[in-house]
């Protein structure tokens, strides 16, 4: 249980104290089935996998919790179709076209006649919470899914004031320096993609993959002004990922040293496996988030 | 008064001076509106209004016409940006000195009350349009710098936290909250005093507990920022002329 992309919050330590008894919250809103004419549920279920119990992970100072929807899959253009079919056979009978509020009655029967029989899809979405550096983390790049992970964390606990990441250094101006001048902090080494852009929501962007950071084409388009929106890093050889413009965190690899660390031997349980694999995460990625919080500053909420 | 074409009119005021006022013929307007921004006097009217009953209105208007930009201070402004020439610019509501040097990146960095933008030689249209961007990114840090303090020390107070924050030029408003907590900040603030970035940055994180302007929410805005009316007067007078300074900056 790898996280892939990392989307981040923090929250203050009056917010952090909110989560003891996280499980007993959130078990008001465990996921339950869709009713047969429910688009769509939401609620938590158990990170240890759809026939565990326990909706909470707990390790030293983490928490980790999976949200999760189940959506009823109706695809649009079947309704409309059925609906065009029945439309078709009323106009034949009657012979005249039919009005807006009887189309309206229509589809909401075509639904319910369609919807007990359609499939389910679950899907989960895992994050998890440094309760003591106020850390809220989930396994998203989308900003949508993130709100709705932190909607239903907010629902369940009341309040919690889970605020985006506003940084004092701007990332952009910060990373376009790191690769105009080749100076990385220590422990930060250059990937081999990145965003250019110039600023403004018109300006002309360029995308680099598999590319060299430092080769000439790229400080060309730098010495034209333009900057970087999102930049391909490796963190102390350990963690490879591209950092966007918000402190969004995508496509994180743990690299070779992380993966030896957890070793080869099967795990005794797949609950030791997710124990074993997210304390590793948990601790790596807090050593990352202290050096983002050192290079672009990124206040925690302060407490009443 | 007279028409110089087909996308201004001029109003002769009484005092003898000249008023270029654009005109919008609007396909949804059902009435005359005139309307005065940084970017100057503006009438709007249905499609197919007559150009007599347009010049009337106007007329009829002039002299709120003059004492509104008299306010606002827009028919005098600064010249515009040029690559190589130094200006003077507000930043964080301070007069500073916008000064140019060669450098092999474009780089804007404050040093003391200078602001130094250095862009690669020649200094043409070609680095004027870098400087540009480097300006509008160096303004958006500013604001994002002082949003993060006010975020952190507020957001618990309020019990609740903003989405995510934007920053960008806005027209007319100075920020907004979206129906999904998201934050949006002017651009322009960075160029006002951190009172009145502050002001707005505490109007709009109280509006994600209460959505209007009832006195309640005002209740709440003064709870956080006491003196948040004189910050609402200052941008209201003073406002536009920033607004119009942003876009001699960035090129909006």
């Amino acid at each position: 249980m790898w996280f892939r992309n990392l989307t981040v919050f923090r929250f203050s330590k009056s917010a952090a104290k909110g989560l003891k008894s996280l499980e007993d919250r959130l078990d008001k809103l465990r996921l339950r089935p869709c009713g047969p004419i429910e688009l769509a549920t939401q609620g938590f279920v158990s990170p240890y996998g759809r026939d565990e119990d326990t909706l909470v992970h707990q390790t030293a100072g983490f928490a980790l919790v999976a949200a999760a929807r189940e959506d009823r899959l109706l695809p649009n253009s079947v309704v409309s179709d059925e609906l065009s079919a029945r439309l078709k056979k009323i106009a034949d009978k009657t012979g005249k076209p039919v009005g807006s509020r009887e189309r309206k009655r229509l589809k909401d029967e075509i639904l319910t006649d369609l919807l007990p029989r359609a499939f389910t899809r679950v899907s989960k979405r895992c994050a998890y919470m440094d309760t003591e550096n106020g850390w809220l983390v989930i396994d998203t790049a989308s900003r949508k899914a993130a709100e709705a992970v932190t909607s239903l964390i907010r629902e369940a606990l009341g309040s919690f004031p889970a605020a985006p990441l506003v940084p004092d250094e701007s990332p952009r101006v910060l990373m376009t320096d790191w690769l105009a001048k080749g100076r990385l902090p220590k422990g930060l080494a250059l990937g081999d993609e990145c965003e250019l852009r110039d600023s403004g929501d018109a300006g002309a962007v360029v995308r680099c993959r598999r590319q060299d950071l430092e080769s000439d084409e790229v400080r060309e388009h730098l010495k034209s002004g333009k900057q970087v929106f999102q930049l391909g890093l490796t963190f102390d050889e350990r963690l490879g990922f591209s950092l966007d413009e918000d402190l969004v965190v995508r496509k994180l690899k743990f690299l070779d040293q992380v993966q030896a660390e957890l070793g080869d031997a099967p795990a005794e349980s797949s609950a030791a496996e997710l124990d074993a694999r997210f304390a590793l995460m948990s601790l790596e990625l807090r050593r990352l988030f202290d050096k983002l919080q050192e290079w672009f500053g990124l206040p925690r909420p302060m407490d009443k | 008064m007279s028409n110089d074409g087909t996308h201004y009119l001029e109003l002769s005021t009484p005092k003898g001076e000249t008023i270029k006022v654009l005109r919008h013929a609007h396909p949804r307007a059902r009435r005359l509106r005139l309307t005065v921004t940084s970017g100057g006097a503006r009438v709007s009217y249905p499609e197919g209004t007559h150009p007599a009953q347009v010049f009337a209105f106007l007329r009829k208007h002039a002299n709120w016409l003059e004492r509104k930009l008299d306010e606002l201070q827009l028919d005098d402004g600064p010249p515009p940006l040029r690559a190589g020439v130094p200006t003077l610019i507000p930043l964080r509501g301070e007069t500073t000195r916008l000064t140019w040097r060669d450098g092999a990146y474009p780089q804007v960095e404050l040093a003391g009350e200078r602001l130094i933008v250095s862009v690669p030689k020649p200094h043409n249209q070609r680095a004027l349009v870098a400087a540009r961007s480097l300006l509008h990114s160096f303004l958006h840090a500013q604001i994002r710098r002082d949003v993060s303090r006010i975020f952190a020390r507020h957001i618990d107070d309020l019990g609740r936290a903003p989405s995510g924050v934007r920053i960008k030029p806005l027209k007319s408003l100075w920020g907004s909250l979206d129906t999904r907590d998201c934050v949006t900040l002017d651009l322009a603030l960075a160029l006002a005093p951190p009172e009145a970035l502050k002001y707005v940055a505490v109007h709009e994180l109280c509006h994600l507990r209460v959505r209007d302007h009832s006195p309640r929410f005002w209740n709440l805005v003064g709870s956080l920022y006491p003196d948040w009316r004189d910050q609402r007067d200052w941008l209201k007078t003073r406002g536009h002329a920033l607004k119009a300074e942003l876009a001699r900056l960035i090129g909006t």
